[in-house]
C-alpha cells in the first residue's frame, strides 16, 4: 500500500517534470544547430551535457508518467499514444546523445545527428500536445478558434414520445450536458469527476463514488444538488445555471429506480408526479415561446418636447425599462382626455409599446391615431366611447398582444375584424356588448387567445355571513 | 446729517457688523465645501462612473427630490405593474388550509418525538407536546390538483390561478420580528419596507395618489407597528400611507370647520414657501420630501376620498366581495385594493389581524376563531382575484397571500398545560404562501414539507426569496436595486435571496 501511494505521489510530479525534457532537449537541439555557425562555436562544449541532462529528465518523466497513468481517469486512447511517444522521446534522446558524443557510430554520414534531432523535435511536440489534451481535454488548443457561441447554448432533446425514450440518454444526459459538463466533462474535471460517459459517472471523483444506483440519498451527484445553494459544496456552484425543480425530481427518480443507462422510460416505475414531469418533456408539450411584448431592436429616443406635452396633460410617460427608449403611456391621472389629446401620441409612434387609455373620453377617431403605433403590444381601452366602427382600424397593430375593451360598446362584429392579429393572446370583454351567444364565433376567430368575458359570480354560502359559535 | 439719519446709519452699520459676525469660520468652511468640495466630489463621482458604476452594481440613488413620486422605469420590463399583498397577520395555519398531511392525522394525540424538539425553540410550547391532526377536509382542486381545505370554499374555485410556495421558512418565531423580516428584509427595526422600495423604484403612475397604500382590518394593527410599512432610510415620502375603510379614509383628510379649500391652498403655499427657504439654507432633501408631501396631501384631499369611496360601486360588486361600505373589514379593503390598483397605485398592503390560533380560549382556537377568520377572508380574496381578472388587471397585478410564519404540527401546551381548544404554536420552519397574477405561473406548487409538515424537504424558500421574486416581477434585480446610505449600498434582501424562477411564468 505504502509503495503504491509513494508511486502515486511521484506520479503527481509528472506535470512538473515533463517541462524539463521539453526545455532542456529543445535547448540542446537549438545549440546543436546553432553551433554549426562559426560565431556560435563556443556553445559546443555545453551541448553534450545539455543533451545528457535532457535525456535523463526524459527518462524520469516517463517513469513518473507511468505512475500517474496508473492513477487512472484518462482517456485511454490518448493516454496510450502519449505514453509510447513519451518513451520514444526518451529513447531517441539517448540515441541522439550517444550519436552526438560519438559513443556509438555506425560510420554514418555527418547528417545523421541532425536528422535525429529533427525527429526528436517533432516527437517532443507531439507528446507535449497529447499530454495537454489529457489534462485540459480534447480540442483545448483549437478552442480559441471555434465559434464561441456554442459554449453557453442549452441542448434541447426532441422527445416525440417520452415513454419510449431512453431515460438516461434522452432525459438525464441532456440535463448533465447543460448543467454539469462544463466543469465535469472533457475540458475540465473539477474534483477529478467526469460526468460525460457512463464509465466516468460510475467511476466517481476524488471524493469517491458519485452515484449509488437505487440510493439517491447516498449519491453525491444528487446530494450536492439538493444542498442549500449557499453551501460551498452545492452543485452547480453559485452563479452557474441551476437545475430546475423538475430536473432535480427527475434525477432523484432516475437514481432511485436503479440509475439504469439503457432502459427506456416505460420500463422504469413512475408515480403520478413523475409521469406529469415526464410528459412535460414531450416535444408537443413544449410551449411555443410567447413573443416579447417589447421589440428586441432598439429604437431612437422619442422627442422630449412631445413627451413633455403629454406630461402637461397629466399623462404618465415612462420608459419600459432603464435605458430603453420604448415607452409606456398611461392616462390614469389625466382629466378630460379626448381624441384631441390622443394626437399627442403621434410623435411617439415608434416608441409606445404599452398604452392605457381606459376611462378617458376618447372615441373611434382616437383609434385612427392609436392604429398608427406599430409597436404597440398592450392596449387598454376600457370604459371609453369606442365602438365597432373604430375597432377594425386596429388591424394594423401587428404586435398587439393584450386588448382591454371592458365596458365599451364593442360587439362581436367589431372584434372579429381583429382576427388576423397573430400575437393577440388576451382579450378582456367584460361589460362590453359581446354576448355569451357569440362565444363560438369568437373561438373561431381567436382560437388560441384567452377571452375573458368576466361577470364572475360567487355562490352565496352559509359561511359567508355566519360564524361558528362556541358549543 | 440729522439725528435720524445718524441713527439710521448707525443701525445700518450695526446690522452690517452683525451680519459679518454671523459669517463665521464655519460659514467659510461650509461655503468652501460646497464650492471647492462639490467640484472635487463631482470629479470623484465622475471617476467612479468611468470605472463602470453599472458593472459593479452600485448605482447612484434615483431619488429626484423635486418630484419624488414621478413615475420611473424599472431596471427591466416588469411583468407586474402593481402588487397587492394580503398579509394574514398572526400567521394562519398552513396545516388546516394548504399543506395537506394525512400522516399527521394518524399521529393525532400522540406525543411528539424528541427528535423534533431537540435544539428547537418555540414561543409557547414547553416540554413534550402532543401532535395535532389537521382540522378540515382536504381535496384536490381544479385542474392543477392543488390541495385546499374546505375552510376556503370560494378559493377552491380559483385554485388554477394560484401558485403555492409550500416550503417557506423564516427564522423568526415571534410576530413582530417575523413581520418585519417578511416586509423589510430584517427582523430589526429601521429598514425600508418592500412597498417603500417599490414606490422608490417606480414612483407612482397616478400623481394624485400615493404609491404605497396600507389598509388594515381585524381590529388591530400588525405587531410590528407602522415600521412594517415604513420607509427606513429611504426618503420618508415613500412610506406607506395608511388608509381606513371606516370613517375618513385618511385621518384629518377633510378641512377643519371654517377653513375652505382656497384658504387651505393659500396656507400650504405659504408653508411650502418657508420650507423652500430652509431648503435653500440647509439643502436637506427631507425638506423637499416635506414639500411634496404637503402637495400630495392637498391633492389627496381631493382624490383619496373619491378613490377610497366604495359606495359608488355597483351592487353586484358588493355582493361579489361581501362588502358593506363604511365598515372596517377585510372585504372592504380587498375592494379598495382593486380600486387603488386600477388607479395606478403601485403597492397595496393589507394586514388582517386575528390569525394567531394558539387555542388558549375560543377566541384564538382553531375550531372556532380560525374557522371564522377563514370565512371572513375567503369570499373577498377570491372576489379580488376574479375582479382583477375580469378587468384585465390580474396579469399585471401580483397578488400575494400569507402570514409571517406557520404553525406547529403539535398542539400548543402553553405552560405545559393541556388546552381545551385546538391550537398550534408559532412555527418558523415551514409554511405556505400563495401568489397569483403578475407574471407568476398559474396552477403550480413549489416546495414540499415532510409527511407531518414540520420542515421543508425540497424547494425551501425564505422571505428573502419571496422579496427577490416580488422585485423581479416589478422589474428589479434585487441584487442591484440599492440605496446608498451611511456610505454603502443597501438592498431589500441584504446579502440573501434568489428569484423563485420555478413559479415565474
Amino acid at each position: 500500500m505504502i509503495l503504491l501511494s509513494v508511486a502515486e505521489f511521484l506520479g503527481r510530479f509528472h506535470p512538473v517534470l515533463v517541462h524539463l525534457p521539453i526545455g532542456i532537449l529543445l535547448l540542446g537541439v537549438l545549440m546543436h544547430w546553432l553551433s554549426r555557425k562559426e560565431s556560435f562555436h563556443n556553445l559546443r562544449p555545453a551541448i553534450a551535457i545539455t543533451l545528457l541532462l535532457g535525456a535523463l529528465s526524459a527518462v524520469f518523466s516517463c517513469v513518473s508518467g507511468w505512475f500517474l497513468a496508473n492513477g487512472g481517469e484518462y482517456d485511454i486512447d490518448v493516454l496510450n499514444r502519449h505514453k509510447w511517444l513519451g518513451i520514444a522521446v526518451a529513447v531517441i534522446a539517448i540515441v541522439y546523445y550517444l550519436l552526438y558524443t560519438g559513443k556509438i557510430s555506425f560510420k554514418t554520414p555527418a547528417m545523421v545527428p541532425y536528422v535525429v534531432s529533427l525527429l526528436l523535435f517533432l516527437l517532443i511536440t507531439a507528446t507535449g500536445h497529447l499530454g495537454g489534451t489529457l489534462t485540459h481535454g480534447e480540442g483545448y488548443l483549437s478552442q480559441g478558434f471555434s465559434a464561441s457561441g456554442d459554449a453557453g447554448k442549452e441542448v434541447k432533446k426532441i422527445i416525440p414520445d417520452v415513454q419510449a425514450a431512453v431515460a438516461y440518454s434522452d432525459i438525464i444526459q441532456p440535463m448533465l450536458q447543460n448543467k454539469c459538463y462544463s466543469c465535469h466533462g472533457t475540458s475540465k474535471q473539477k474534483g477529478k469527476l467526469r460526468l460525460d460517459t457512463k464509465e466516468f459517472i460510475l467511476k466517481g471523483g476524488e471524493e469517491g463514488k458519485a452515484l449509488v444506483a437505487g440510493k439517491s440519498d447516498e449519491s453525491e451527484i444528487y446530494k450536492r444538488v439538493i444542498l442549500d445553494p449557499l453551501e460551498k459544496k452545492h452543485m452547480p456552484p453559485k452563479g452557474k445555471p441551476q437545475l430546475t425543480e423538475a430536473e432535480v425530481t427527475l434525477l432523484h427518480w432516475w437514481i432511485s429506480t436503479g440509475a439504469n443507462f439503457e432502459h427506456p422510460v416505460k420500463e422504469l416505475p413512475q408515480d403520478s408526479k413523475i409521469k406529469l414531469l415526464l410528459e412535460a418533456l414531450q416535444s408537443d408539450h413544449i410551449a411555443t415561446p410567447v413573443k416579447p411584448d417589447i421589440p428586441d431592436a432598439p429604437v431612437a429616443a422619442a422627442p422630449q418636447e412631445a413627451i413633455d406635452k403629454l406630461k402637461t396633460i397629466g399623462a404618465t410617460v415612462i420608459p419600459v425599462a432603464t435605458g430603453s427608449n420604448y415607452l409606456s403611456v398611461n392616462f390614469v391621472s389625466s382629466k378630460a382626455v379626448t381624441d384631441r389629446e390622443i394626437k399627442l401620441l403621434e410623435p411617439l409612434s415608434a416608441q409606445v409599446v404599452w398604452l392605457k387609455a381606459g376611462g378617458t373620453s376618447i372615441t373611434d377617431s382616437a383609434l385612427a391615431v392609436i392604429a398608427k403605433l406599430p409597436v404597440l403590444s398592450r392596449l387598454g381601452l376600457e370604459h371609453t366611447n369606442i365602438s365597432d366602427k373604430g375597432l377594425p382600424l386596429l388591424q394594423s397593430l401587428s404586435r398587439l398582444q393584450y386588448l382591454n375593451i371592458v365596458g365599451t360598446a364593442v360587439t362581436v362584429n367589431g372584434l372579429v375584424s381583429l382576427k388576423g392579429l397573430p400575437d393577440l393572446h388576451s382579450i378582456y370583454l367584460y361589460q362590453s356588448k359581446v354576448l355569451p351567444a357569440d362565444s363560438q364565433a369568437l373561438r373561431a376567430a381567436f382560437p388560441k387567445a384567452m377571452l375573458d368575458t368576466g361577470g364572475y359570480v360567487l355562490p352565496v354560502l352559509e359561511g359567508d355571513t355566519s360564524e361558528v359559535k362556541k358549543k | 446729517m440729522t439725528q435720524k439719519e445718524l441713527q439710521a446709519q448707525k443701525l445700518a452699520q450695526e446690522a452690517n457688523y452683525e451680519q459679518l459676525r454671523y459669517v463665521t469660520r464655519r460659514h467659510f468652511l461650509r461655503d468652501s465645501v460646497t464650492g471647492l468640495g462639490a467640484m472635487a466630489f463631482g470629479s470623484l463621482l465622475a471617476g467612479c462612473d468611468w470605472l463602470g458604476s453599472k458593472d459593479n452594481g452600485v448605482a447612484a440613488n434615483i431619488f429626484d427630490s423635486a418630484n419624488p413620486m414621478a413615475g420611473r422605469p424599472p431596471m427591466f420590463p416588469g411583468k407586474a405593474k402593481s402588487v397587492i399583498y394580503l398579509h394574514m397577520a398572526g400567521a394562519p395555519s398552513q396545516l388546516e388550509l394548504f399543506d395537506y398531511k394525512p400522516d399527521l392525522q394518524k399521529l393525532d394525540g400522540q406525543q411528539c418525538p424528541q427528535s423534533l424538539l431537540e435544539g428547537k425553540r418555540f414561543a409557547f410550547i414547553r416540554g413534550v407536546p402532543k401532535m395535532l391532526g389537521p382540522y378540515g377536509n382536504f381535496a384536490q382542486r381544479g385542474q392543477s390538483g392543488a390541495w385546499i381545505s374546505d375552510h376556503l370554499p370560494h378559493l377552491t374555485t380559483v385554485a388554477d390561478e394560484l401558485s403555492f410556495l409550500k416550503a417557506v421558512q423564516t427564522d423568526q418565531f415571534n410576530h413582530a420580528p417575523a413581520q418585519l423580516l417578511m416586509h423589510t428584509g430584517s427582523a430589526r427595526l429601521g429598514r425600508p419596507s418592500m412597498g417603500a422600495w417599490a414606490s422608490y423604484g417606480l414612483g407612482t403612475e397616478n400623481s394624485n395618489l400615493p404609491g404605497f397604500v396600507v389598509l388594515t382590518s381585524g381590529g388591530k394593527s400588525p405587531d410590528a407597528g407602522k415600521s412594517v410599512w415604513g420607509s427606513g432610510f429611504l426618503p420618508s415620502v415613500y412610506q406607506g400611507v395608511q388608509c381606513r375603510s371606516e370613517g375618513d379614509p385618511v385621518l384629518f383628510i377633510n378641512n377643519p370647520e371654517g377653513i375652505d379649500k382656497d384658504l387651505r391652498r393659500a396656507s400650504i403655499d405659504a408653508i411650502n414657501e418657508v420650507n423652500k427657504k430652509s431648503y435653500e439654507e440647509f439643502k436637506d432633501p427631507e425638506i423637499l420630501s416635506r414639500i411634496s408631501q404637503y402637495e400630495m396631501a392637498y391633492k389627496m384631499q381631493m382624490s383619496v376620498p373619491e378613490a377610497m369611496d366604495i359606495s359608488d360601486e355597483p351592487a353586484y360588486i358588493h355582493e361579489m366581495y361581501g362588502t358593506q361600505p363604511g365598515k372596517e373589514s377585510f372585504a372592504n379593503n380587498c375592494l379598495l385594493a382593486r380600486k387603488l390598483v386600477e388607479k395606478g397605485v403601485r403597492y397595496v398592503q393589507l394586514f388582517d389581524w386575528g390569525w394567531d390560533s394558539h387555542g388558549t380560549y375560543a377566541g384564538d382556537s382553531i375550531e372556532i376563531a380560525f374557522v371564522n377568520k377563514c370565512r371572513s377572508v375567503d369570499r373577498a380574496s377570491t372576489a379580488l382575484l376574479l375582479d382583477l381578472k375580469q378587468r384585465g388587471l390580474l396579469d399585471e397585478t401580483l397578488v400575494v397571500w400569507g402570514g409571517e410564519f406557520g404553525r406547529t404540527p403539535m398542539q400548543e401546551n402553553r405552560e405545559g398545560k393541556q388546552q381545551s381548544f385546538k391550537g398550534r404554536d408559532h412555527h418558523a420552519e415551514a409554511f405556505t404562501i400563495w401568489m397569483a397574477g403578475g407574471g407568476i405561473k398559474r396552477g403550480t406548487s413549489f416546495g414540499e414539507t415532510d409527511p407531518i409538515g414540520y420542515s421543508p424537504v425540497s424547494g425551501k424558500v425564505t422571505p428573502f426569496d419571496i422579496q427577490a421574486t416580488i422585485l423581479n416581477q416589478l422589474g428589479f434585480d434585487h441584487e442591484k436595486f440599492t440605496y446608498q446610505f451611511q456610505g454603502r449600498p443597501f438592498r431589500l434582501t441584504d446579502v440573501h435571496g434568489r428569484v423563485i424562477n420555478e413559479i415565474v411564468a
